[in-house]
């Protein structure tokens, strides 16, 4: 059997190249005709594909569907692991909320130091306006804070948004905050935004006289007008009120503290730059010093 | 005789169950990569499973793997698998061929010489067939892809021969039967 075999393959040997050349020069014709007339071809493939593909559906789905399965299995063996995972970025989500309110209570916080100008490093007593002064010719008001409280002679008293004046006068429970509105009240200011410095000068009016200023066309009425802290006397960027102009072309302040309703006055007990003895020499120099040094 | 003929018709038989076998293990690997299972990584490397089943079997028993056969197979493959037409197919036929005359060479040396043999045909394989798609004008897959397949099929050659062996009783005739075929060469 096996020489049969053997002879009838030494037999068909020619035939066998032949038709293995055949063959192979279909196949290759069949690539250079693809090549030439690709679209006919490729028909021919899908339908070749039609006719294959959808009868092996059948054997297809089971494989399919297990190979899911297999996928489905590892998704829910990391269950465990993406649970985890949650959990701390949970954890972190809880960090970052704190951290949230935290920085939400700062910046409200930081929003009121704003709106009454506070600045960072002053701390204020609060005191309750006691009496008024009871004359028209002198403004100012009676706190029922004192020198106990850690009150100095020159300290700034604000209300809720702007300056009111100055402590001027000073008792052991009381002190006197003398206006800006009052006669002898004189104040430097700088108005924003062009950072002209000037010099407010009370008038008995409810809007204080602005003097002493250097270009005037740079500023414009509506400007804001601080505190320029000039002589030290005062904390700088304290804000004071806005600028408008009169009818005769002079400036003058619309204070931003309501000085119609003066119930309590924060003083701001900053550290101050010179003792203030007198009421009359605010700004004095040592003599052995001098300015020169 | 009539023993003769019995044992005649029973090859006859094993020989044409082999054959539907050699198709339907060919088809199933063509079925695997049409699985709608996306792009997993190791597909687009994968060995030329079909390629290596072929020559196993042309090296142990070509009369399981005709060369119509193979044929078929192989241009079907390019067919489904999106290939060129024709090129690949043809460049299987005549490895096959050329490893099927050589197999009385192979029949008496060990595994390592059939499997250096194999593999030098398949890497003439794939140079012939990046030249061939040079000379159509065909855009070619990248160099480094192409390497890797060759060698993914190059080192999953006696994994098939081994599950060949072992699963399908795809093995060398025995001895005796060499002896004889010797003999007459």
């Amino acid at each position: 059997m096996a020489q049969d075999r053997t002879n009838s393959e030494e037999y068909f040997l020619p035939i066998r190249r032949l038709l293995i050349g055949i063959l192979v020069f279909c196949l290759i014709l069949l690539t250079i005709v693809w090549r030439i007339d690709s679209p006919r071809v490729e028909r021919f493939r899908m339908a070749v594909i039609d006719r294959v593909v959808p009868n092996m559906e059948w054997a297809m789905a089971p494989v399919t569907a297990t190979m899911n399965i297999i996928r489905d299995a590892q998704s829910y063996s990391r269950i465990y692991e993406q649970n985890q995972e949650l959990r701390r970025e949970l954890q972190q989500m809880k960090a970052w909320k704190e951290a949230a309110l935290q920085l939400e209570l700062k910046n409200a916080r930081l929003l009121d130091l704003n709106n009454v100008r506070l600045d960072a490093d002053l701390t204020y007593v609060t005191g309750v306006v006691l009496t008024d002064s009871g004359s028209s010719f002198r403004k100012s008001v009676l706190l029922n804070i004192g020198e106990r409280d850690g009150l100095r002679d020159g300290m700034a008293a604000m209300d809720g948004i702007g300056l009111v004046g100055r402590i001027a006068g000073l008792g052991q429970e009381t002190s006197r905050v003398l206006l800006l509105t009052d006669a002898n009240s004189r104040l430097p200011i700088t108005i924003q935004p062009s950072g002209q410095t000037a010099i407010l000068f009370g008038d008995n009016s409810p809007t204080p006289l602005i003097d002493f200023l250097e270009k005037p066309e740079l500023v414009r009425p509506g400007d804001r007008v601080v505190t320029s802290g000039d002589g030290g006397v005062f904390p700088a960027d304290l804000l004071v009120g806005q600028l408008i102009e009169s009818r005769d072309g002079r400036y003058h302040v619309r204070l931003a503290a309501d000085f119609e309703r003066l119930a309590f006055l924060r003083v701001l007990r900053g550290v101050p730059k010179e003792e203030i003895n007198d009421q009359g020499e605010i700004i004095i120099f040592d003599e052995t010093v001098g300015p020169d040094g | 005789m009539k023993l003769w003929g019995q044992m005649a018709e029973r090859s006859a038989t094993h020989i044409w169950t082999m054959r539907a076998l050699y198709s339907t293990t060919c088809f199933a690997v063509i079925l695997f990569h049409l699985l709608p299972l996306g792009q997993i990584g190791w597909i687009t490397f994968s060995p030329d499973i079909i390629l290596c089943i072929t020559l196993a079997w042309v090296v142990r028993r070509p009369e399981y793997a005709p060369i119509l056969l193979i044929t078929a197979v192989a241009l079907l493959a390019d067919l489904l698998l999106m290939r060129v037409p024709g090129l690949w197919a043809a460049l299987v036929v005549l490895l096959a061929d050329r490893i099927g005359r050589q197999r009385h060479r192979m029949r008496s040396t060990g595994f390592g010489v059939e499997w250096l043999r194999v593999s030098v045909g398949i890497g003439m394989l794939f140079i012939l067939e990046r030249f061939a798609l040079n000379l159509l004008f065909v855009d070619r897959p990248p160099l480094p892809a192409s390497i890797l397949q060759l060698l993914a099929t190059l080192i999953f050659y006696p994994v098939v021969v081994g599950v060949s062996a072992g699963v399908f009783r795809v093995r060398k005739p025995a001895l005796i039967e060499t002896a004889a075929s010797g003999r007459r060469a």
